[in-house]
């Protein structure tokens, strides 16, 4: 990295403080859990604060970076969930591996809340970077590495799938 | 949350995605001081050469450096790879004197680098040589305007040595080549020569050629040379010397040997003692000693011969002879060897490449399969 980019790199607790709404947010949609969500979070800026000289803001944005990180973060936790539950499964102890403490977000109905609890990880996953975070779809499907029409057609299956959950909550 | 019924399913999905907006997930204040403390602290310092990230800019420099320490090795290998320049002594001179001259050929040659007995004209023959040598290499095809006298002129005195002359003369056309080819046929029979082999190549159209060997008496083969290089203009012509006295002489000393042995041999033999074995052998050996005194002295007729009559092979041509590449400057050889090494250090690296490429191979397999491993896993885990 050349002296002037480096000059250019902002200063990490401005961004930390800056982006840490959405990181969080991406990362509880991720995980489902909001106590989980936060460690997760607290860890992907560890982590981040560690390779921060390695950040260039020519190849990505800051938020685009510590969303990748905090991915990283919580797939390395999802390894370790599952892990967790084939070694339970070995002694018979199985518990379900299901969303402890829902939090995805302060104020959501309920029947919301419960629809997004019943979306996989990576449904929640394309809603929280397309409709919370509002990055584009080119933006999403690169970093997702999957093609545009791919993450258009996975968040309107979602979304889709989402709202009908919610109705037929309502109706329930 | 309410919902009409019969709503527009993309309508409801705007309206969820509304929702989510308006009520997005809070980090929690726990979390905040988090990572305010964690912001404190800041980026660790790293030193320098731990900041040294991969960049595209870095790698062509990198390539660029590595292109410039090849080439850099390639010269300064081309320029320890020079030959070291011949240094003819006066005191080491060769056994065989070679001249050459014409277009584009070194202006002298030595060849072998065993001494020249004694007795050898050896001032006359680098005289000549000389003499050759700037009429002749003064200008490239300057051999085409090079007057009859620049004829090698090498003499082995009185002393018995075999020349052989490879002269090529150009005529101007056909006509004049048939006529100039009986000249010198004519001159070596003038001389006491005679003719070894003569060949007439003249095609209705393009390039005649004539091929001659003759033989002309050593002692007259300067007169020949002269004569013959007045035919046509030289445009090569290349003259060697070998001393054949020293092989004569030992030869005549092995003869004397082996007939005072056979003279000795003949005498027991006509002594009335000796017993049927012994004189068998004895007859065996005398058998075996006169079939190499024969021998020997057909070899030593033969090499007084070659020392007596001096071999020209004559070439008299309409065409020019294909240019050679003229002397490279200093700075060419360098680039040349520069070159050469480079070529090398490449065929090294395509060597490397090549042994290595199995296993870059299988590596890149091995990251694709990782990678497609993982992405698999990813969404594995992203489906629960």
């Amino acid at each position: 990295m050349t002296v002037a980019a480096l000059e250019k790199r902002p200063d990490f607790a401005q961004v930390a403080r800056e982006q840490l709404s959405a990181v969080h947010a991406y990362v509880s949609y991720l995980v489902g859990n909001r106590s989980v969500a936060e460690d997760l979070t607290a860890t992907a800026f560890e982590k981040a604060l560690r390779n921060w000289t390695r950040f260039d803001p020519r190849r990505a944005s800051a938020r685009t970076w510590l969303c990748a990180i905090a991915r990283s973060v919580a797939l390395d936790h999802f390894r370790a969930e599952d892990r967790r539950r084939r070694r339970e499964d070995a002694y018979a102890l199985r518990q379900e591996f299901e969303i402890a403490e829902p939090g995805f977000g302060d104020g959501l109905s309920p029947e919301l809340e419960s629809a997004l609890a019943s979306l996989s990880a990576g449904e929640r996953e394309v809603i929280a970077l397309r409709v919370l975070l509002e990055w584009d779809a080119e933006t999403v499907a690169r970093f997702l590495g999957i093609s545009r029409s791919a993450c258009s057609m996975r968040l309107s299956r979602a979304l889709e799938k989402l709202s009908e959950r919610v109705a037929s909550d309502v109706e329930a | 949350m309410s919902r009409p019924e019969n709503e527009n399913p993309r309508d409801r999905s705007e309206e969820t995605a509304r929702e989510l907006r308006k009520h997005p997930p809070r980090p929690s204040e726990a979390l905040i001081s988090r990572i305010e403390r964690l912001a404190e602290r800041g980026p660790a310092k790293r030193s320098h050469s731990t900041q040294l990230q991969f960049s595209r800019r870095k790698l062509v420099l990198a390539l660029a450096a590595a292109l410039a320490i090849s080439v850099a090795g390639a010269i300064v290998a081309g320029e320890l790879r020079q030959p070291s320049s011949t240094v003819v002594a006066g005191h080491a001179l060769p056994r065989t004197l070679s001249v050459q001259s014409g277009i584009g050929t070194d202006v002298s040659q030595f060849k072998e680098s065993v001494p020249l007995a004694s007795g050898t004209d050896l001032s006359d023959a680098t005289t000549a040589v000389r003499k050759a040598a700037a009429a002749s290499g003064s200008a490239n095809p300057g051999a085409t305007s090079t007057t009859s006298n620049s004829a090698a002129q090498i003499t082995s005195g009185k002393r018995l040595a075999e020349l052989r002359a490879v002269l090529t003369l150009k005529v101007e056309n056909s006509d004049e080549l048939s006529r100039k080819t009986a000249q010198a046929m004519k001159i070596a029979r003038s001389l006491s020569g005679y003719v070894v082999s003569a060949q007439v190549d003249s095609p209705s159209r393009g390039i005649a050629n004539s091929y001659l060997v003759l033989k002309v008496p050593a002692a007259r083969s300067q007169e020949a040379l002269i004569r013959i290089s007045e035919l046509g203009k030289i445009l090569s012509q290349q003259v060697s010397l070998e001393d054949v006295k020293a092989t004569v002489t030992a030869q005549g000393k092995t003869i004397a040997a082996l007939k005072r042995e056979i003279a000795s041999l003949e005498q027991t033999l006509s002594q009335q003692t000796l017993t049927s074995q012994a004189r068998s052998q004895l007859q065996v050996k005398l058998a075996r000693d006169r079939a190499k005194l024969s021998s020997l002295q057909t070899q030593r007729t033969k090499d007084i011969l070659r020392g007596r009559l001096a071999t020209i092979t004559l070439t008299l041509t309409t065409g020019d002879l294909p240019k050679l590449p003229i002397e490279p400057s200093r700075i060419q050889k360098a680039i040349d060897r520069a070159w050469d090494g480079l070529s090398s250090e490449i065929s090294w690296a395509a060597m490397g490449l090549i042994v290595a490429s199995p296993f870059l191979l299988l590596a890149a397999l091995l990251a694709l399969a990782l990678r497609s491993r993982r992405r698999r896993e990813e969404r594995r885990l992203l489906e629960k």
